[in-house]
């Protein structure tokens, strides 16, 4: 009977409380690069009359912008802290914004769209570099 | 008439239970690695309130923003103006780790009661 009740009363959900070890490592440039390969790719799928190029440019595309997403995501969860947003306010607004064009980036061939994710991560390094980011998250080159 | 009475009275406590925990506004979630101790251990089942409101302070169980799918469990540290949440570990070793922000819609709930084990009965705080 005990272990009926038991059977009936056990979660159904594990939260984890595992210790988290992350690296401290941060820098928007990884996000950046793929956000980068995005804008050359729509160049060259719009240079391009080959449908099977085209098609692989596609492909390509979606997955740079989803590590774009990726990068920014990390940036804006595990980087930035309550002080950063107190010194710059809009800076989820921004990290959303740019979550979001990365998601758009994926769905479009506009060269335009590129641009404006490009201009949004700028805005990330630029706050993380206000906050002290190369400094405090880059291992510094030995003298 | 008299041993059926205890009986009885077990029977009520064991399907009224049943029949709260079993509810749509409260939760069940197992803890699962070390991290929350020393107030919560690794194998510690816990009621979650999913309605309640949440603050500075309390335990909650949330979407894992950096990873979709987990579930993780953690303190309020800091509720910013727009609602959103850093959380943090208990366990003095991870003080400096936050998690956030967290948006509301991915807090899943404020954890209020362990009912097992029986030996560590007991409100969350």
């Amino acid at each position: 009977m005990l272990n009926s009740v038991l059977r009936a009363l056990a979660p159904r959900t594990t939260a984890n409380a595992h210790c988290d070890i992350p690296c401290g490592v941060y820098d928007p440039v990884q996000a950046r690069v793929e956000a980068e390969s995005c804008y050359k790719i729509i160049q060259k799928y719009n240079d391009s009359a080959d449908e099977l190029f085209r098609t692989r440019c596609i492909a390509v595309k979606e997955e740079r912008a989803e590590l774009t997403k990726h990068h920014i995501d990390v940036m804006w969860h595990d980087y930035f802290k309550p002080e950063h947003v107190e010194k710059f306010p809009d800076l989820h607004d921004v990290c959303w914004k740019a979550s979001k064009q990365a998601s758009q980036v994926k769905r479009t061939t506009d060269i335009a769209e590129a641009q404006k994710l490009l201009d949004l991560i700028d805005k990330i390094d630029m706050m993380w570099r206000e906050t002290g980011g190369p400094t405090t998250t880059r291992l510094q080159a030995s003298a | 008439m008299r041993r059926l009475g205890p009986l009885l009275g077990a029977a009520f406590l064991v399907v009224g239970l049943t029949g709260f925990v079993s509810s749509r506004r409260v939760m069940r979630v197992a803890v699962s690695g070390h991290s929350m101790e020393p107030g919560l251990l690794d194998g510690d089942w816990l009621l979650v309130d999913r309605g309640a409101r949440v603050g500075v302070g309390d335990v909650v169980i949330a979407r894992d923003p950096r990873e979709p799918g987990r579930v993780i469990i953690k303190r309020v540290l800091h509720a910013g103006t727009d609602a959103q949440l850093v959380l943090a570990s208990d366990h003095p070793a991870h003080a400096d780790e936050t998690i956030g922000p967290v948006l509301p819609p991915d807090i899943l709930g404020r954890a209020r009661f362990r009912y097992w084990p029986p030996s560590r009965l007991g409100v969350i705080r």
